[in-house]
């Protein structure tokens, strides 16, 4: 394995369609031993979904998160643009917190006993992906021992609007997720599941080829996220000589990180051993993202 | 492993004025004016509660006055970065490699409610949030209008965002990611925050006086900032980021544990991540927002990391709390001064220790040259950021 891809030692998460309604309050106290009051599905959802990666081993006192979302925490930013512009009343003082983009990130540090830095980063149309790279490139430079990386993204109604929001197409299916993924230092003793080798960002498939190109091995599989232009995908399924990937488990439905449902499928299924997969999706503007993971 | 990494192209709005030198004159020998309470302004949406204020004194960016809230906002964040890129130097190739971190609170939830308030004046059934949701809308929009990078990111981490967003792009120019990055700050009015922070009981009546005796709240503030990152140190005097840390407090979503352990724990950090020990440090831009919990938790910080306490400077009495957009807005006032040769001061405010807190602040104009200095910025969430910088 490369000496600079990272050990993936554990990933878990959670992920619901649109006509499912998970009761996330049973799920708290199922985790926690007890319910956590004052929280909303958001939060419930990163807490919920991040809880099997921290506790696959010890946390160490050095462990960051690198938390995103795809269209943020939509319910209590709903709730606080209701009281305020609608109704013209004073918000509410914990809903009016729980507006930051990091507050699901003191209920990690508070339930999880966190003892390194949170952060809540994104980039549009590539959340999943900025939070992977700037785990990664903490790792690289820093004194980071563990990262966890999370995503979470809700249902919101009414669903056209929810559409607009989270912008999908008008048949394609809805859902909810919440993705953790547990990094450690190349020189841990717990055995990985994977490896994050390489993410980044491109302006077009071209100067994504010429990256990835020396990085791939014989063994790869490519998948694409739901904007990726099929010229592009073509192109790079060509010049690559990737196969495509099939997922055990496909998101089951459009939100704005579900990425994080195939690179869990990859990376706990059994018979992918000794291979790559490369997931590229695109943006508005035609940039491409890229994410490599590799198995032993 | 320390970052340094240099600042260049700074620039930046505030209600001192726009550009760096506005900032300098001001501050040299500040009127009692700047430090007293600005003007209470009439916010977009009036309440229908009772005790709600109709007025608020807010700190609004110098000469763009409240109007046509979607021109205002791309006006006010377009021109400071477009005069940042002018001013840095860099070439269009390598702007087309820059990559743009940001960092803010509130990011563009202006816009969400002025468009929610324009819906519902045409149907009273009208959904909030009727948009594609990100909270890199701005971001994007940025990089695309300017040609830069697709790399980079937008970092919401509350006061800390763009503090934040400063030491993501160190850490991905030291990695070789990148070359140079361009940091934003951002933080435009809006009634969320304006009237979130009035629902806290955190907003003064009377000015913004941190550490002292008599402090009863924070002012609002808005601002827009941007710098240049570069590995490669300027042929002028610049800021240069040695290091820096950030870390997570589960005391209290919306304080620091007032006991300062964390506050310490995160200063300590930045120091060794930094190469440099409390005694190295000449002078603090404290975070100082003036509410009783924030200014306990930083003065017992900073007293359990230094045995003799530098001089201290607080900049948000000028500016007001500007937030997400507060620690590189901050680093970029105190840029301004020490180009003019001096750390500012607070005439009036903390000139006495107050028996609890035991802070006093710079109260003129210092001279200093080459200074090593330690920022701090803490955050709602319990995100706890300080940055240590050299100017030279």
């Amino acid at each position: 394995m490369d000496r600079k891809a990272i050990p993936i030692i554990a990933a878990s998460g959670i992920e619901y369609p649109a006509n499912e309604e998970p009761d996330f309050k049973a799920q708290i106290k199922q985790v926690f031993g007890k319910q956590i009051r004052r929280i909303g599905p958001f939060i419930q959802m990163a807490l919920i979904g991040a809880a099997d990666s921290v506790r696959a081993a010890p946390l160490p006192e050095a462990t960051n998160v690198y938390f995103t979302s795809g269209s943020g925490d939509m319910d209590v930013t709903i709730d606080v643009l209701h009281r305020t512009v609608r109704d013209r009343q004073i918000p509410k003082p914990l809903s009016f917190v729980n507006t930051v983009s990091n507050a699901a990130c003191f209920y990690l540090t508070k339930y999880f006993s966190i003892g390194g830095s949170t952060s809540f980063v994104s980039t549009r149309e590539f959340a999943l992906e900025s939070a992977f790279f700037q785990a990664m490139t903490d790792m690289s430079v820093l004194d980071v021992e563990t990262a966890l990386v999370g995503s979470v993204d809700i249902l919101t109604t009414p669903d056209t609007t929810h559409r607009t929001r989270v912008g999908s197409a008008p048949a394609e299916e809805l859902a909810q997720g919440s993705h953790w993924f547990r990094l450690a230092r190349s020189d841990t003793s717990a055995t990985p599941i994977g490896y994050l080798v390489d993410t980044s960002i491109f302006k077009d498939a071209g100067s994504l080829i010429d990256h990835l190109k020396p990085l791939l091995s014989a063994n790869c599989f490519i998948t694409f996220g739901n904007r990726a232009d099929s010229s592009n995908s073509q192109k790079m399924i060509n010049e690559l000589g990737a196969q495509e990937y099939q997922a055990q488990k496909q998101p089951a439905g459009h939100y704005g990180t579900n990425c994080g449902q195939i690179f869990r499928d990859y990376l706990h299924r059994e018979d992918t051993s000794a291979s790559q997969l490369l997931y590229v999706q695109q943006n508005e503007q035609g940039h491409l993202s890229a994410v490599l993971l590799a198995k032993d | 492993m320390s970052f340094n990494v240099f600042l260049s192209g700074a620039s930046l709005h505030t209600s001192l004025g726009f550009g760096l030198e506005e900032h300098a004159n001001e501050l040299r020998s500040p009127s009692a004016d700047l430090l007293a309470l600005p003007n209470k302004i009439k916010l977009p949406i009036q309440l229908a509660d009772e005790d709600a204020p109709e007025e608020i004194p807010y700190h609004l960016v110098a000469r763009k006055p409240l109007k046509d809230t979607e021109t205002r906002y791309f006006e006010i964040l377009e021109k400071v970065v477009e005069n940042c890129l002018s001013t840095s130097g860099l070439s269009e190739e390598e702007l087309s490699h820059t990559g743009l971190y940001l960092g803010t609170s509130s990011s563009d939830v202006c816009l969400i409610e002025q468009n929610y308030l324009d819906e519902l004046k045409n149907d009273e059934n009208a959904q909030p949030l009727n948009l594609y949701c990100s909270m890199d809308n701005l971001g994007a929009h940025l990089r695309k209008k300017f040609n830069l990078s697709p790399l980079g990111m937008s970092a919401n981490t509350a006061c800390t965002a763009s503090a934040n967003a400063l030491l993501y792009a160190a850490a991905a120019i030291k990695s070789g990611r990148l070359k140079h990055a361009i940091i934003v700050g951002a933080e435009i009015l809006n009634i969320t925050t304006a009237y979130g922070f009035q629902g806290l009981e955190l907003l003064t009546q009377t000015r913004m006086r941190p550490f002292d005796a008599r402090r009863d709240g924070l002012v609002l503030g808005e601002a827009a900032s941007a710098v240049i990152l570069s590995a490669q140190k300027p042929s002028f005097a610049s800021i240069e980021l040695l290091g820096g840390a950030t870390l997570s407090d589960g005391y209290g979503m919306s304080a620091a544990n007032p006991d300062g352990s964390s506050i310490a724990r995160v200063i300590r950090q930045a120091l060794k991540q930094s190469n440099v020990s409390a005694e190295d440090i000449n002078a603090i831009k404290a975070h100082g927002t003036a509410s009783l919990l924030n200014d306990e938790g930083e003065s017992e910080g900073l007293k359990q990391v230094f045995q003799t306490l530098p001089t201290i400077t607080a900049l948000k009495p000028y500016i007001g709390h500007t937030f997400g957009a507060s620690g590189l807005t901050e680093l970029l006032i105190l840029n301004a001064c020490l180009d003019a040769g001096f750390i500012p001061g607070t005439p009036g405010i903390s000139e006495q220790a107050c028996s609890k807190l035991g802070i006093t602040l710079n109260q003129t104009s210092q001279n200093m040259e080459n200074p090593v200095i330690l920022c701090n910025q803490f955050g709602f969430g319990g995100n706890n950021t300080s940055l240590v910088v050299r100017y030279g």
